[in-house]
């Protein structure tokens, strides 16, 4: 048989190794700014630097540029070897600088408030298309490469590469569909309970397939090659990709639990989420079983310390996870920093260290020079390890804390902390451990950074670049024997053994595909199409204009990160949100239907907002906006001066309502026709209000009038309605 | 002519949730079998050497 020639394209793993750890610098230090910004709130600097438009920017950064980049360089080192084909030089270049493109218009559109308000898809549209495109074009040269392979097997590591392809892509496709408003402005097509449902069935599986699939192939791939073992079981990593890529897609419900959601799709996202434990159990085991008779080699290499930790805290993670899903612990848990903690155990814990195990195994070999110093590695190591329990620790203890306080009632029947301030005061402390770990953490990253550069100044005048003979690629092999074997009969041969293997990607992937999307079927299309999942309320109305431009104010400022707006059917919450003395109602799924985007939230750093109307006064609100410190000591929310001074733009908001109207909101024609003019006249009545309350004159144009009328506005239409959906 | 959601509305989520548990159910029975039999043994472990082997090759 002929043989062939090929050079692998290093350069690329190069460039993808040093945007992983310039981009993992940046995200990691504005995480660190926004947990300082928790413990001294005066870091805020309105209007761009604020915690509500940062946290995002952080979200994004460590996921889609620390994480992805590093994901990029697993996949295209370990794909050219493993299929022995080098992927397309032009293909790779437009992805290469397409991801730091995006990533870089992440870096300034979020802090200008160009949001969707869908956590870590919080990207406009426009964004959106060019991930889309540049996703694609990772694809087609992924594919390329299996296409133009020379080892018949597919190892396991390129299965998980395979689904974190397709399954990424259709998340991101369909959790974005959205109406533009205008060039970074747009509105979801989905509304209320619908949307929360699409989101966080693309919110769970963006952990599930962009911080797991990509990591388990990492995994299986340079684990061995730094234990110099072979995986331990080829058995297990098979049921351990098939388990995880058909269970994980169901469990995205488990985020919504006591919400408006319909209990079924609940209760079927907290089953997966309990039976992920397993599939996630016999992958890190594993792993740590690869290890077995190379423990020796842990104590010296720095690289297998961070691989030994990472699976560690895969396991951890993945045991944890599953018990949050549980309903009885998710009541106690969601909204607190518990869950903060738990998304840090797998970021900083999985994630980062399988980064950090990989960037250290490939940069003599990058760079073709030894490791400038394994004792600075391993300094890297402990701090990180040290970090990490700082982290952890400090928000479990808030999480817990802050749950149990919330809940927790005196013996006269009363709440023991109605004032909601009492319950984040009481969390300071925690905020700064958190923020002394998240440091430790970065400071293990600039030892990396150091690492390498010294290491890169070694570097050899020119990078060897040697050319390695391999196997004809199959398809040419196939063509080949087919060729001989009808000269040799003069027939047309048989489908040889070949086909069979050169069948396989396209089955793989097609498999994957089936598995995704008959998993999602099962749980979108009831959730959409069975009738009573959203029972009408005819008292809840569209918001007017007004309302719907200070609800953009509410979106752009990212007020989400830190309000839900979702009271729980919880005694606590129903006490706690009411008015007069009088229980609120817990909130029902009708009452969503004209939220484009879901504004629930997933955090309660301040209170819930869903009663808010008519709490407070609109002098109070704002106050309350001008310096939350005033009407509330010790609170830890930013200031917005800017809401005071700047403009509402009557001329932009017909746009926002037509965009609306598209999506089926029903307006009149009255406001179809002059949106602007009747946000006019409701803003010159808030403003006459607010004059009358004592404040200042002359605000019925700013913007924080917009925000006052939509959180007047939160909560009121449940209250005209009667028990059966009518209207009072 | 019967709507679409009239149809996905004749099974309850329940029946569709316990459909879709049997369904995995079979999916991993079906893997399980595929690749627990002896007969598979020798090509999972010469597949696990892949990420071992992958840098041999004649050097030029």
């Amino acid at each position: 048989m002929s043989r062939d020639t090929l050079r692998y394209d290093d350069g690329l793993v190069r460039k993808f190794v040093l945007a992983t750890i310039v981009w993992g610098g940046v995200g990691m230090l504005v995480g660190l700014w926004c947990a300082l910004q928790l413990a001294f709130p005066r870091l805020n600097f309105a209007p761009y630097f604020t915690f509500g438009r940062l946290r995002p920017l952080h979200t994004n950064a460590v996921i889609f540029a620390f994480a992805g980049n590093g994901m990029f360089a697993a996949i295209y080192y370990s794909s050219q070897r493993l299929l022995k084909a080098r992927p397309l030089a032009t293909l790779s270049k437009i992805h290469f600088w397409g991801w730091q493109a995006i990533i870089a218009s992440a870096a300034i559109t979020l802090p200008l408030g160009f949001t969707q308000a869908k956590e870590y898809a919080e990207l406009e549209w426009p964004i959106d298309i060019a991930i889309a495109i540049v996703w694609v074009t990772f694809a087609v040269n992924f594919f390329a490469m299996l296409r133009n392979r020379r080892e018949k097997h597919m190892y396991v590591a390129l299965w998980f590469y395979i689904a974190t392809i397709v399954t990424v892509a259709i998340l991101h496709i369909f959790n974005n569909l959205v109406v533009p408003a205008g060039l970074f402005k747009s509105y979801s097509i989905y509304a209320g309970v619908q949307d929360a449902f699409m989101q966080w069935w693309y919110g769970h599986n963006a952990v599930a397939f962009f911080l797991t699939t990509p990591f388990l192939g990492l995994m299986y791939y340079f684990l061995p090659k730094a234990a110099g073992r072979p995986v331990f079981s080829y058995r297990l990593s098979i049921l351990h990709f098939w388990s995880l890529v058909f269970i994980y897609i169901w469990a995205g419900p488990h985020h919504l639990h006591y919400t408006a959601l319909p209990q079924w799709a609940s209760t079927l996202g907290m089953i997966f989420s309990v039976m992920l434990w397993m599939p996630s159990w016999g992958g890190m085991i594993n792993g740590l079983l690869t290890l077995r008779g190379a423990w020796n080699k842990v104590a010296e290499e720095p690289v297998l310390k961070f691989f030994v930790v990472a699976i560690t805290f895969y396991g951890m993670s993945t045991f944890e996870g599953p018990m949050l899903s549980v309903k009885s612990v998710n009541a106690l848990s969601h909204y607190t920093d518990w869950n903060i903690a738990h998304v840090h155990a797998g970021a900083l814990g999985w994630v980062g260290f399988m980064v950090f195990g990989m960037v250290y195994w490939l940069i003599p070999r990058l760079y073709q020079a030894p490791l400038y110093s394994k004792k600075l590695a391993t300094t890297h190591f402990w701090l990180a390890t040290v970090g990490i329990v700082l982290y952890v620790v400090s928000m479990w203890a808030a999480g817990i804390t802050q749950g149990l306080m919330w809940r927790a009632f005196d013996q006269t029947g009363r709440l023991q902390y109605p004032d909601f301030l009492d319950t984040v005061t009481r969390l300071v402390p925690m905020y700064y451990v958190r923020a002394l770990g998240g440091a430790l953490y970065i400071s293990g990253l600039l030892l990396l950074a150091y690492n390498m550069f010294k290491t890169w100044q070694a570097r050899p005048a020119t990078y060897a670049d040697p050319e390695i003979e391999v196997p004809p690629m199959i398809r040419e092999a196939k063509a080949e024997a087919k060729e001989s074997r009808a000269l040799e009969r003069g027939v047309e041969p048989k489908v040889h053994w070949h086909r069979r293997w050169e069948g396989l990607p396209a089955l793989f992937t097609a498999l994957t595909i089936v598995a995704v999307l008959v998993a999602s079927a099962f749980e979108i299309i009831p959730t959409f199409l069975i009738g009573d999942n959203i029972p009408k309320i005819a008292s809840v109305k569209p918001y007017t204009p007004l309302e719907l431009y200070g609800r953009d104010i509410y979106i752009r400022e990212g007020c989400y990160n830190c309000h839900s707006q979702m009271v729980r059917p919880f005694i606590d919450e129903t006490v706690r949100y009411g008015q007069g003395g009088v229980p609120a109602e817990y909130s029902k799924a009708g009452e969503f239907i004209y939220d484009h985007p879901f504004q629930w939230g997933s955090k309660r750093t301040g209170p819930d907002l869903a009663r808010e109307g008519g709490r407070r006064d609109e002098l109070w609100h704002l106050r309350h906006f001008e310096d939350p410190r005033a009407p509330s000591p010790g609170s830890v929310m930013p200031s917005y001066p800017h809401l005071l001074s700047d403009d509402i733009p009557y001329d932009d908001i017909q746009s926002r309502v037509d965009a609306m109207a598209m999506l089926g909101v029903p307006y009149g024609k009255d406001i179809l026709a002059n949106a602007g003019d009747v946000a006019h006249h409701q803003a010159a009545e808030v403003g006459a209000k607010l004059e009358k309350l004592g404040g200042p004159a002359g605000m019925e144009n700013k913007e924080v009038i917009a925000l006052i009328a939509y959180l007047q506005r939160l909560g009121v239409d449940i209250r005209q309605a009667t028990p059966n959906g009518g209207a009072k | 002519m019967i709507r679409l959601s009239e149809l996905v509305s004749l099974l309850t989520p329940t029946q569709y949730a316990q459909f879709a548990l049997l369904l995995f159910f079979a999916v991993f029975v079906g893997v399980s079998i595929r690749h627990g039999g002896k007969r598979r043994a020798v090509e999972h472990a010469e597949a696990s050497m892949l990420p071992l082997a992958d840098d041999a090759g004649d050097v030029r």
